[in-house]
């Protein structure tokens, strides 16, 4: 039996024996082998079939389907459970897939299947990647004469190097995705109900290139999400030619270390992106009002560069005492050099500065920690 | 080898509705499927043409019925409008 996007199809099968020996069964030599009463799956009915779970319940794909295939009898729908499985195999055969072309890369690349650089050398130009001073400055310049003396950039408090867009060859954003594990067997009436949920943890990069086009990747584990990704990297060439590659992450250490281990080899940069910034500061402040107040002026202090201000405003509120360690603690977080955000630069996104135009699409301003310094 | 999709709507009296319509496509031959190691491969291009003809077909067949259906409806609709001006029905 084969289910085909055509419909199911039942074909006569024999065998030819010599004597007792089976010399041909059209089950073995033509057909790919399944289990007992389970039909064979063409390509086309799996795409199919696989469509549908990603927005709704195996229970409402199966429905889906077997309105797309029309099966009439009952015996010819596609149950709930068939998808369940198909979904399953299909993704472990694209994981397995992907690892396998991702070692072969690295093994072609004079990387090992760990990721690690068997060369000593990598061949890279970081020089090219940032901006010189004099570029800055005059932006800087042209930023200040649009504000007030007291919103002024000023740039012996930015301990940063900048980077020309131009010379970026992908920009990354890197996270740690968790959600609710979804029971294998649906839910059963009587059932105790856990303590605590369990739940999926997957790690996401979304790559975007030069030309803006994107690819996302999602593993499972950070440290197989490296080795992913550097195949892809290597792969696409984006690590042949000169320039670096910069790294948006929620600043979680595990992430950066990751990125350090793996591309130590070339230049790169991570930065933390203004929506986790935003996220880590609001999480430093409690009380509903005193935190809008605070955030606002903090984040346009931020958005300026300004981080010692920023910090000073912090230290001025009055907190009480158990605020105050989790204040503190944030503090630190951001803004210690060992932590990782070491300045912060902003770089507004607009037409007078298209030389410096900002590749990265989802946030308007930079907020950077040099990898060096990290 | 070749596959050829045939569709003809006709009558209860065997009389045909339209012309026939015809697909004709090329499919691989009984040579390409060399085991099943590559079966899944090798019928993957086959149904993929097969669901292209079948469509093709459908659609050219029904688009032939639906003409049709156009033309008699109007002429159905002159004779009913010829038969109310009539003085007979009046």
């Amino acid at each position: 039996m084969i289910d085909a996007e055509i419909g199911r199809l039942r074909i006569d099968t024999f065998e030819i024996k010599e004597g007792k020996r089976t010399v041909f069964a059209t089950e073995k030599d033509v057909f790919p082998e399944t289990g007992s009463r389970e039909p064979y799956k063409t390509a086309c009915f799996r795409e199919l079939v696989v469509f549908f779970p990603c927005d709704d319940t195996f229970r409402q794909s199966a429905d889906k389907v077997n309105r797309v295939l029309w099966g009439q009898e009952k015996t010819d729908q596609v149950r709930s459970r068939t998808i369940a499985n198909l979904v399953e195999r299909e993704g472990k055969s694209i994981q397995d897939h992907i690892k396998e072309k991702a070692e072969h890369i690295l093994m072609c690349n004079s990387f090992s299947i760990d990721g690690k650089l068997l060369e000593k050398n990598f061949p890279s130009a970081a020089e090219n990647a940032v901006l010189p001073q004099e570029t800055v400055c005059k932006m800087i310049e042209e930023l200040n004469a649009e504000n007030i003396k007291e919103r002024h950039i000023d740039f012996s408090e930015l301990h940063e190097t900048f980077e020309d867009p131009y010379s970026v060859n992908a920009n990354i954003s890197l996270d740690d995705v968790c959600c609710k594990k979804q029971k294998a067997g649906g839910r059963k009436k009587g059932s105790p109900v856990k303590e605590k949920r369990e739940m999926v943890y997957s790690t996401i990069a979304h790559i975007q290139n030069g030309a803006s086009k994107t690819y996302t990747l999602n593993t499972s584990t950070i440290t197989q999400m490296m080795i992913i990704m550097l195949a892809f990297l290597l792969s696409n060439g984006l690590m042949s030619i000169p320039g670096q590659l910069v790294f948006f992450t929620d600043g979680a250490r595990d992430l950066r270390l990751a990125i350090q281990n793996t591309f130590c080899f070339l230049p790169f940069k991570i930065i933390l992106d203004w929506h986790h910034l935003e996220k880590k500061l609001s999480m430093a402040i409690n009380g509903k009002q005193v935190k809008q107040q605070l955030l606002a002026e903090l984040l346009a202090w931020l958005w300026l560069g300004k981080v010692e201000k920023a910090m000073k405003i912090l230290r001025e509120v009055s907190p009480r005492d158990d605020q105050k360690y989790n204040r503190t603690r944030q503090l630190d977080q951001i803004s210690s050099p060992q932590s990782g955000l070491y300045s912060l630069l902003c770089l507004k996104k607009e037409a007078r500065f298209a030389h410096l135009k900002q590749s990265h699409r989802e946030s308007q301003w930079y907020c950077c920690f040099s990898s060096a310094e990290a | 080898m070749k596959m050829q999709i045939t569709v003809n709507i006709k009558n209860d009296d065997n009389s045909e509705v339209a012309e026939l319509t015809t697909i004709e496509i090329k499919v691989l031959d009984f040579e390409a499927f060399t085991g099943p190691d590559k079966f899944g491969e090798v019928f993957d291009q086959y149904e993929r043409e097969v669901l292209k003809a079948r469509n093709a077909a459908i659609e050219a067949a029904i688009e032939k019925y639906l003409s049709e259906l156009t033309k008699k409806t109007h002429s159905q609709r002159r004779r009913n409008e010829k038969s109310s001006k009539s003085p007979g029905i009046t």
